[in-house]
């Protein structure tokens, strides 16, 4: 099962790499929004700098697991792909493991070229602590954003209508976390607290762990895996 | 034994019944097809056989097991399971690893039969629709499974290479479930026919042979259908098809006389699976 793991992350990886569009926003446009935001607000503020490094992290990584990972199965489900990976001798999750394992390389490569660009732009340093932070939170965040963006896909299979319930998430989940931005407003932040990306941006930026994380994981992916068995192949 | 027992599968849409109380079986080494017009129920039969729909009522065993198990079936769906971004050597890679085979071994194998060499440096997203094809049946058996169920197997494949890929299935007395629209390979490859018509089995599953003798004469005459000829054809058997009319001809009968009172245009021809299909229909729907 391990030779097959290594093998789904192996080939989810290049087929990653040869979709040019998922290259530039998955790789590119982390680093370019880094590094306008860090010259437009705080090129002097390291703080600013440290908040921004890891928010945009977060952000990535969320964006990744809920766009990645959810559409390219429900892709697989729209081609019959699906239909012929449950005949094979293999457990289907573990190709989805694979997948977001691909996801995880690519994650770690950004926060290479993030680091390497805090320093070349904002001599920022990144401490080992803060790259042990990082790679928790990617590993956890990358998690628990595919089954999330997994659930979402296939409760609206049917109709067609993830794509844009991801979006409206996706944007919900980023305006009222502390990403890019303290937040003064109450109710933002209360919003911002129930939605599990500012507990991923604790453990990016070593503000601990919250035990809602493990409820979020439990429940999305016993609710995919419900969901997943649930689907019916029409025609 | 039966390698494939459908029993009185019953499956509804929205209220709409798609296939009504069908049952069949399928002895080892049969190559056993499932011939329908479109929309007759073909795919869905196959879906539920391969478990992808629950159908309302009824069941399928395969091996006469009651439990599925796929590790013994290969499987062909119209559409190939493919990684569009893959090679098509990185997916048989893939799909190899899956099966803990070895790729080579494969190589050796099926890449010449199969005509591999060509394009396994190839995107499966730039192949044609028949490359694709060829691709998908050979991942179909490269677990050298015991039974195949194969929706449309025939489409969009280079006919100078049919034969072969067929004898390369049928290797090792394999059984072979299959659906087409091709009833000419049919009527020569195929053991065994099964007819599906609004989702209903339309007649007893026989050989192609045996079928062909269900019908009234070995030929027919085949005439236009103006002028209401139908009215004067009382005493033969015909079915009407396309605007013409199918008439079962015996030589020994006086059918050409009588034709040739009503008409000078017309052809005779043998029939085949195609006319045993439509006149079975027509004596369902009549």
């Amino acid at each position: 099962m391990i030779k097959i793991l290594g093998q789904s992350t192996y080939y989810q990886f290049l087929m990653f790499l040869r979709i040019k569009q998922a290259v530039f926003f998955s790789l590119v446009f982390p680093v370019f929004l880094f590094f306008i935001f860090g010259n437009l607000w705080g090129a002097a503020d390291k703080d600013y700098i440290s908040l921004l490094l890891s928010g945009i992290i977060g952000m990535t990584v969320a964006s990744d697991g809920l766009f990645a990972v959810g559409p390219v199965v429900k892709e697989y489900y729209a081609s019959g792909l699906i239909k012929y990976l449950r005949k094979l001798p293999f457990n289907i999750l573990w190709h989805f493991t694979g997948l977001i394992l691909s996801r995880i390389i690519s994650l770690l490569f950004i926060v290479a070229l993030l680091c390497l660009t805090a320093k070349l732009a904002f001599d920022y340093s990144v401490t080992l602590s803060q790259l042990l932070d990082f790679v928790s939170g990617i590993f956890i965040g990358l998690f628990l954003f595919s089954f999330t963006g997994l659930v979402i896909t296939f409760s609206g299979i049917k109709h067609n209508s993830s794509a844009g319930l991801i979006n409206l998430i996706y944007f919900i989940m980023l305006f009222t976390s502390k990403a890019l931005y303290h937040i003064e407003n109450e109710m933002i932040n209360l919003v911002g607290n129930i939605l599990p990306l500012n507990s991923i941006l604790s453990i990016l930026r070593g503000e601990g762990f919250h035990t809602s994380i493990i409820a979020w994981l439990l429940f999305t992916i016993a609710l995919f895996y419900y969901l997943f068995n649930k689907v019916k192949f029409g025609r | 034994m039966k390698d494939i027992i459908v029993s009185d599968i019953t499956y509804t849409v929205k209220g709409k019944t798609i296939l009504s109380n069908v049952s069949l079986s399928v002895d080892t080494q049969d190559s056993f097809a499932l011939l329908g017009e479109n929309g007759s129920g073909k795919s869905t039969l196959i879906d539920i056989i391969l478990n992808d729909i629950k159908p309302d009522k009824g069941h399928v065993r395969f091996f006469e097991n009651t439990k599925s198990n796929f590790d013994k079936i290969g499987v062909l769906y119209d559409h190939s399971p493919l990684f569009p971004m893959l090679k098509v050597e990185e997916s048989i890679r893939y799909f190899t690893s899956i099966y803990g085979l070895k790729y080579q071994d494969i190589e050796k194998q099926y890449f010449e039969l199969f005509e591999i060499q060509k394009i396994q440096k190839t995107l499966t997203r730039e192949l044609s629709q028949g490359e694709k094809k060829r691709v998908g049946i050979l991942l179909s058996i490269i677990h050298n499974p015991d039974l195949l169920v194969l929706d449309e197997p025939f489409a969009n494949l280079d006919p100078t290479i049919t034969g072969r890929i067929w004898n390369t299935l049928k290797n090792k007395n394999r059984t072979i479930f299959f659906t087409t629209h091709d009833w000419k390979k049919a009527e020569k490859q195929a053991t065994k026919i099964g007819f599906i018509y609004g989702g209903k089995i339309i007649h007893q599953p026989k050989s192609p042979k045996q079928i062909l003798e269900t019908l009234p004469a070995l030929k027919k005459i085949t005439i236009s259908n103006t002028d209401d000829f139908a009215k004067n054809l009382t005493n033969w058997q015909y079915y009407i098809y396309d605007e013409s009319i199918h008439i079962f001809f015996d030589e020994k009968s006086d059918l050409l006389k009588t034709i040739n009172t009503l008409t000078s245009n017309f052809s005779i021809q043998e029939v085949d699976l195609k006319d045993a299909y439509l006149f079975h229909v027509h004596n369902m729907t009549t």
